[in-house]
């Protein structure tokens, strides 16, 4: 579904990525490993051209590189950002109704009511402003918008930032289930390796803006320098 | 690449440089002799372009004044048109109700108008960007209406002059042309106003240079960073406010030197806009920008308007062109103002096309002709020769560096590029 | 250099006690209020009760125009964040197209003046279009550069066309010159209708805001840019609906004074100045707190026009300006607004 080919990627004239190769199939989770400062979070925002980038990105068969932002996500990519995006000024409701928006179907509704059992917390403030709620509930806020959009790919940058470990537990959980009863393909990137290589098929490791080893979930896990870098055993 | 190179220190390079001052001081020197003896083209009335060329002058002191608001520390002021009225009001009030002498009603204008600008300019600490454009829009508006409320010191709507010869400007008998009839006062009016302007501009220049100065542009480029820094100068800004307006108080009195009239419309929000436009097509954050910029401003409306009514004037190749506009145009009551649509549409030229302005568009033509290669004085008197060095020097003892400092900030002050409109903003904008 | 740092300091100090004037949202509306009641109680005890509604009412007429304009203000400035200092220049070439139906065509007046607004409402769309949407939206000088072009542009070309005569612009609604009398003071029924409608203009604007997609993807884009453009909204399109429906607002509120004032080129200047009052008081980017701001602005206008002699009504664009830089210096954010204000 996503290939990514010899990624370059620079904020004005400083490069961060260099040389960045991975590719996601339909249906996998793929998690995106690496220290501070590794380029994960570029990675993302790469793929959805929010940065100038060099290099192929491939999505379905077809090059993206060089579109807008707002086409890449119609075409159905969901990015929930780092520090949750949500917008702040509107109420949660409404945050909902906003990720639904490319959408022309009739079931917007019926989605948000999914949406709400599924995240209880959500349905209790769906007056109040997004900017009101506490991080949790906004990170819950932020997967629910983009889940709205019933996107092909789901980008998650970080969602356990800051957020307590039982909540990040029911969270990885949620993103577990609809990858098996959706068929939803997820491209994560986490620091917190442990949880992320749980729900994860495959893995990238990520340093100093290159891919430099690669595997499946399992393979990562027991592999010496994964463990010792970001398992912490 | 450029057909000549110079080194800085070089003679070549000192040659260049005093050539083009010796240039700059020929043509404005020429402009007397011309009117002289007679060398000025065309048929127009020799006094009337005379004053055309003394109102460039006044309204590129004006310009320049803005330019140390708006180019220098990066705020949006829409209210340079009250400071120069201000500075015309006080000269022609002291000259027709005190019958004092014109020249000495200029250091007047400018303190009062420092002091204005002061009180303007200390909220505009806190007031910034777009806020401090709507505070100075709202005073430009003002400033007219306040003038129709005391009329009775300004002469309201009626305008105000002073009697027929209070404080004339006649020139003194040893200067050449005193004998000149009808052109001896613009004459004298000229050199006086040369004379002010070249001050000013020196000054100006000198400051931007100084510590101060490029503290300013510190903030301009990036406030966060700067107050970083250690640069968090809200008296410097609020100076530089007193001086901005101080400047276009001169510019006022200057107007009232060359024609002494005075009435509400003349400083209303139109001369504000006016000279945002004048600033923005010479070339905002340079100095000499405000040169061009006020031959465009004095100028176009008058050739505009004088082809409203007679395209025999017009250059030949644009007179096919522009046709059938002036035909259109041609007998329709409010022709005139068909200038603030060519003003107007060549803002938007320019921020499209050239935002760094006319001086920007010569300095890139200049760079195809004349390289000028940076070798600062600091490198040529640590080795002694007019050849930068080939591998990067370090200084060998702590007072070699204590030496050098002073001087590399200097050279760090040379580097000062024009700020494009597009960029100066892209780089504050973060801010929150 | 220690001068310069206890001066720096002392003037740090005292922007800091300006500020905490303003810090409680409460406390500010409740001076405010407290103040314009204290004024109000001592006018009409002194001159009158029947003066002082027959000023409330010219102020009302007056607030009401503001409000529409200040609202116009404040939709462009939530889009974009950018102050758009030609939206009176628009209104007043949008009441000039209304005349020009109105009069020359023959064209009834409120048909006229809807269709003047949807013209000015297209216009505004390609302006955006073509000298808005190729800057970065982040690129607020520039965009603020194009508005001042703009509004030369616009005021010059109605020279150009139209002359600098007043001409008088017809009432669009019924009984003209008629009033009635509320406890003894006039109150023309046109006026009334002008209050009605622009009430219904701000209800109109916040369900459009409210209810529709466009609307929602309006305060999306208002809200965060770059979130919006991963949720796949085209932010160009709804910046030109932004555009689009101030113009529309504004060219409303230009026939609704036009009919009062006298329509020439510069006939908004003085509405513009009242406006940018009420959307600082109000807060930027509160459309409540222009409409709200609007109304007040124009009773301080008449209120301190008509009771305090040396002001007049020469003095009352000062008395705006003195609005403007109080609550700029007190309460940035304005009474509405929220704390994100000092954007450029």
């Amino acid at each position: 579904m996503l290939h990514v080919d010899g990624l370059h990627a620079s904020y004005g004239p400083i490069e961060v990525l260099h040389g960045v190769d991975f590719h996601v199939d339909v249906g996998e989770v793929v998690v995106i490993l690496g220290a501070n400062g590794a380029g994960k979070t570029t990675t993302l925002r790469a793929i959805c051209q929010m940065i100038d980038t060099k290099g192929s990105i491939q999505l379905g068969g077809e090059t993206i590189n060089g579109r807008s932002t707002t086409e890449i996500a119609r075409r159905g990519v969901a990015h929930v950002p780092q520090g949750r995006g949500t917008l702040t000024d509107l109420s949660v409701e409404d945050n909902l109704l906003a990720g639904a928006y490319t959408r022309k179907d009739g079931e917007v509704r019926a989605d948000i009511d999914r949406w709400f059992t599924t995240f209880p917390r959500l349905q209790e403030r769906r007056d109040q402003h997004a900017g009101s709620l506490s991080g949790g509930e906004q990170q819950m806020l932020a997967v629910a918008r983009a889940l709205m959009s019933r996107p092909k790919l789901l980008l998650l940058d970080e969602p356990s930032l800051g957020l307590a470990p039982l909540i990040v537990k029911s969270l990885f959980a949620q993103f577990a289930q609809m990858n098996q009863t959706d068929g939803l393909t997820i491209l994560v990137v986490e620091q917190n390796a442990n949880i992320a290589l749980d729900i994860a098929h495959r893995a990238y490791v990520l340093e100093a803006g290159q891919t430099v080893l690669t595997g499946t979930a399992d393979e990562l896990r027991h592999d010496d320098a994964v463990r010792k870098a970001y398992l912490g055993y | 690449m450029a057909l000549v190179t110079l080194k800085q220190g070089t003679p070549a390079h000192r040659a260049y440089v005093v050539g083009a001052w010796a240039l700059a001081a020929i043509v404005l020197i020429y402009v007397i002799f011309a009117y002289r003896w007679g060398f000025a083209p065309g048929s127009i009335d020799k006094a009337f372009r005379l004053t055309q060329i003394n109102d460039v002058i006044c309204y590129a002191v004006a310009i320049l004044g803005l330019n140390l608001v708006i180019g220098f520390s990066g705020q949006l002021s829409l209210g340079h048109s009250a400071f120069v009225g201000l500075g015309a009001y006080t000269t022609i009030i002291l000259v027709a109700d005190h019958h004092w002498s014109y020249l000495a009603t200029v250091p007047v204008s400018a303190a009062l108008c420092f002091v204005i600008g002061l009180v303007v300019g200390l909220p505009a600490l806190r007031i910034r960007g777009l806020y401090l454009a709507v505070v100075t829009l709202s005073v430009a508006y003002v400033f007219p209406t306040l003038v129709v409320k005391y009329d009775s010191l300004t002469g309201g709507p009626n305008g105000k002059k002073p009697a027929r010869d209070t404080g004339k400007m006649n020139p003194p008998s040893w200067m050449p042309f005193s004998n000149a009839g009808r052109l001896a006062s613009p004459l004298w009016v000229y050199c006086i106003l040369v004379v002010i302007a070249t001050a000013l501009f020196l000054l100006v220049r000198n400051f931007m240079k100084s510590r101060p100065g490029r503290a300013l542009l510190a903030v301009r480029d990036n406030q966060t960073s700067a107050a970083v820094s250690g640069i968090n100068l809200p008296l410097y800004k609020a100076l530089t406010f007193g001086a901005s307006a101080a400047i276009g108080g001169i510019a006022g009195s200057m107007l009232m030197i060359n024609r002494p009239f005075a009435s509400d419309v003349q400083f209303g929000l139109p001369l504000a806009i006016f000279l945002v436009v004048g600033l923005v097509a010479g070339g905002a954050g340079t100095i000499s920008g405000a040169i061009p910029g006020a031959l465009i401003y004095v100028f176009v409306p008058y050739f505009m308007s004088a082809w409203t009514t007679d395209q025999r004037g017009m250059p030949p190749g644009i007179k096919q062109v522009t046709k059938p506009l002036f035909d259109w145009l041609q007998g329709r009551q409010g022709a005139g103002s068909i200038a603030g649509v060519f003003f107007g549409v060549g803002l938007l030229i320019f921020v499209f096309v050239l935002p760094g302005g006319f001086i920007d568009g010569i300095r890139r033509l200049r760079s195809k002709v004349v390289q000028v290669i940076p070798n600062p004085s600091w490198l040529r008197e640590l080795h002694g020769s007019a050849n930068p060095p080939s591998t990067s020097h370090s200084p060998s003892s702590g007072g070699d560096v204590t030496q050098a400092a002073p001087v590399v900030a200097t050279v760090r002050s040379r580097v000062a590029k024009p700020v494009s409109v597009k960029k100066a903003i892209n780089l504050r904008g973060k801010t929150t | 250099m220690s001068t310069t740092q206890s001066v720096n300091e002392s003037i740090g100090k005292g922007y800091a006690a300006l500020g905490r004037l303003g810090q409680k949202r409460i406390i500010s509306i409740g001076a405010l209020v407290a103040v314009l009641a204290a004024f109000s109680v001592i006018v009409a005890v002194q001159h009158g009760f029947t003066l002082f509604l027959q000023r409330i009412f010219d102020g009302l007429s007056n607030g009401f125009i503001y409000a529409a304009m200040a609202m116009a203000l404040v939709l462009i400035y939530k889009a974009t964040t950018v102050v758009n200092f030609a939206q009176g220049e628009m209104a007043m070439f949008g009441t000039f197209i209304a005349y020009v139906f109105g009069h020359s065509l023959g064209i009834p007046t409120p048909l006229a003046i809807i269709l003047a607004m949807l013209a000015s409402a297209l216009g505004a769309a390609g302006i955006e279009r073509v000298l808005i949407r190729p800057f970065d939206p982040r690129n607020h000088l520039a965009v603020t550069i194009v508005t001042l072009g703009l509004f030369l542009i616009l005021n010059s070309l109605a020279g150009v066309i139209w002359a600098y005569d007043n001409r008088a612009f017809p009432s669009p609604f019924p009984g003209r010159n008629r009033s009635f009398s509320v406890f003894g003071a006039n109150l023309e029924w046109a006026n009334l209708f002008t209050w009605l409608t622009v009430l219904a203009a701000v209800l109109l604007v916040s369900l459009l805001l409210s209810r529709t997609k466009i609307g929602l993807a309006f305060r999306s884009v208002s809200n965060s840019l770059e979130s919006s453009e991963l949720l796949g909204i085209h932010i160009g399109r709804t910046l030109q609906f932004g555009w689009a429906l101030a113009a529309a607002v504004g060219t409303l509120a230009g026939t609704m004074i036009a009919r009062t004032t006298l329509l020439e080129p510069n006939f908004m200047g003085r509405v513009l100045i009242y406006s940018f009052a009420a959307a600082t008081l109000g807060g930027l980017d509160s459309l409540g707190g222009a409409v709200v701001a609007g109304i007040v602005i124009g009773l301080v206008q008449t209120m301190s026009g008509g009771y305090i002699g040396f002001i007049g009504s020469d003095l009352a664009p000062t008395v705006a300006l003195v609005v403007i830089v109080g609550v700029l210096l007190v309460r940035p954010s304005g009474l509405f607004g929220s704390k994100r204000v000092e954007r450029v």
